[in-house]
């Protein structure tokens, strides 16, 4: 699907942690988002190095921790990603591991920039 | 409620303790499995919210851990997964999840299966008070079935038990023991005399005096309506018989008036039998034994011990 088309980042939930954040009197939405950043940042390093030697079950492992993380956070489309790439490992289909991993990549900028535009001060 | 919160995810974790916070809960979190567990044994929390997959310890073998080591109270498990996997569900609540919730966290659902937690973890506690005052109540009950209520000795019915024991250790081990009948001379007299309620006080008194003489490990018995019986586990028959001679002179010696007595004052009898090592016969044949003895006690002239085995060797 074309990238206009979708959000990178679920409204539904976005909404639900700015409120969570509001009733908690917490800028959650703000430390989330440099905290899955952070975290989602040394995912894809580990995924990176686990394909360079190979090493099914590391991508495995980081690649779940990364869909879960980007779930939590509302990045439906990057979780699906690291999910699909996961199952991928998981099976040891990685013949397009380096394909896959970029297209991680790429929807990680995406919800890099979504995550500064949400919790930019206003 | 206690709550405990795993998740290797910091950014899950940090959703989770927002939402607890938010709710005025305490929680405690760490951040993988094996941690959990450690803190679950130290802290036993009421709800225990763990992810599906974390490193050291699975979810999973979490639950099935809490579920196979947690025996009094009960703590609510609920595990996390990141996309309702319906077969991922399944396997959490068969090896003993009470709930789940699905990544990304809806706080409205957690505060949903707080509720329900809150009502399983109180029906529990209070199961597990109720349960444990009944077992208060029913060794309670035991007890006061054992024992004599005038005297405060035990009673047949715990002779019947003490004796089943008795002879098991006795054939295992080849124990020795002493078993003595003691009897209130002309009690029926002095009930006669007295009433019956001067008849209860001289009960209690000899039981008091039987008390007194006897050791620790020996045992008591209100055996019949004026007669005792006591068992020495190990003793000979001369130091059975020595504590047998202690109870009839301590009885004599305290000069209760006795007017139906030929001595003036209420006395006792005994019979006494002893089982050495090796020997076959039943506690009832060594009872019947000491029975004979203080029958022959009592038309010796009452106020008196005769021993058993004595007359048999």
């Amino acid at each position: 699907m074309p990238d206009g088309d979708r959000a990178v980042l679920d409204p539904e939930v976005i909404d639900r942690l700015v409120r969570l954040g509001d009733d908690a009197g917490e800028d959650l939405l703000a430390q989330l988002a440099s905290l899955f950043l952070s975290d989602a940042g040394v995912r894809v390093a580990a995924m990176q190095a686990a394909l360079a030697r190979g090493d099914a079950a590391g991508i495995a492992w980081s690649a779940h921790q990364l869909s879960g993380a980007s779930a939590s956070v509302g990045a439906a489309e990057l979780s699906r990603l690291a999910a699909t790439f996961e199952a991928a490992s998981v099976v040891d289909e990685l013949s397009d591991g380096q394909v896959g991993l970029e297209a991680i990549e790429a929807e990680l900028d995406r919800v890099r920039v979504a995550l500064l535009v949400q919790t930019r001060p206003s | 409620m206690k709550i405990l919160v795993a998740d290797d995810d910091p950014t899950s974790r940090l959703i989770v303790e927002t939402a607890l916070r938010r709710l005025g809960h305490e929680y405690e979190s760490v951040a993988d499995g094996g941690q959990a567990w450690q803190a679950f044994q130290s802290g036993q929390h009421d709800v225990v919210i763990c992810d599906w997959m974390m490193p050291g310890q699975t979810g999973l073998e979490l639950c099935a851990n809490i579920r196979r080591h947690s025996a009094g109270s009960y703590a609510y498990l609920i595990l996390v997964t990141k996309h309702g996997d319906s077969d991922q569900i399944l396997e959490g609540m068969a090896a003993g999840a009470d709930d789940y919730l699905v990544k990304p966290l809806n706080p409205k659902d957690l505060q949903a299966r707080l509720i329900a937690a809150g009502r399983v973890t109180s029906l529990h506690r209070q199961l597990g008070d109720r349960q444990a005052r009944l077992e208060g109540l029913n060794s309670e009950l035991t007890a006061i079935a054992r024992r004599d209520p005038l005297t405060g000795l035990s009673n047949r019915r715990a002779l019947q038990e003490d004796v089943a024991a008795l002879e098991a250790r006795v054939t295992r081990y080849g124990h020795r023991y002493c078993m003595a009948v003691l009897d209130v001379d002309h009690f029926k007299a002095y009930n006669d005399h007295f009433g019956h309620q001067a008849g209860d006080r001289v009960l209690e008194t000899v039981a008091t005096v039987l008390k007194r003489v006897a050791r620790t490990g020996d045992a008591l018995y209100r055996y019949g309506g004026e007669e005792f019986l006591c068992i020495f586990p190990e003793q000979s028959l001369a130091s059975g018989a020595h504590a047998v001679q202690r109870m009839r002179i301590g009885i004599e010696e305290l000069a209760l008036p006795h007017p139906g007595s030929s001595f003036g004052v209420l006395t006792v009898s005994a019979g006494l039998a002893v089982l050495d090592p090796g020997e076959t016969r039943s506690a009832s044949d060594v009872l019947k034994e000491a029975d004979e003895a203080l029958y022959r006690a009592k038309s010796l002239g009452r106020n008196y011990v005769e021993y058993g085995s004595l007359l048999a060797s």
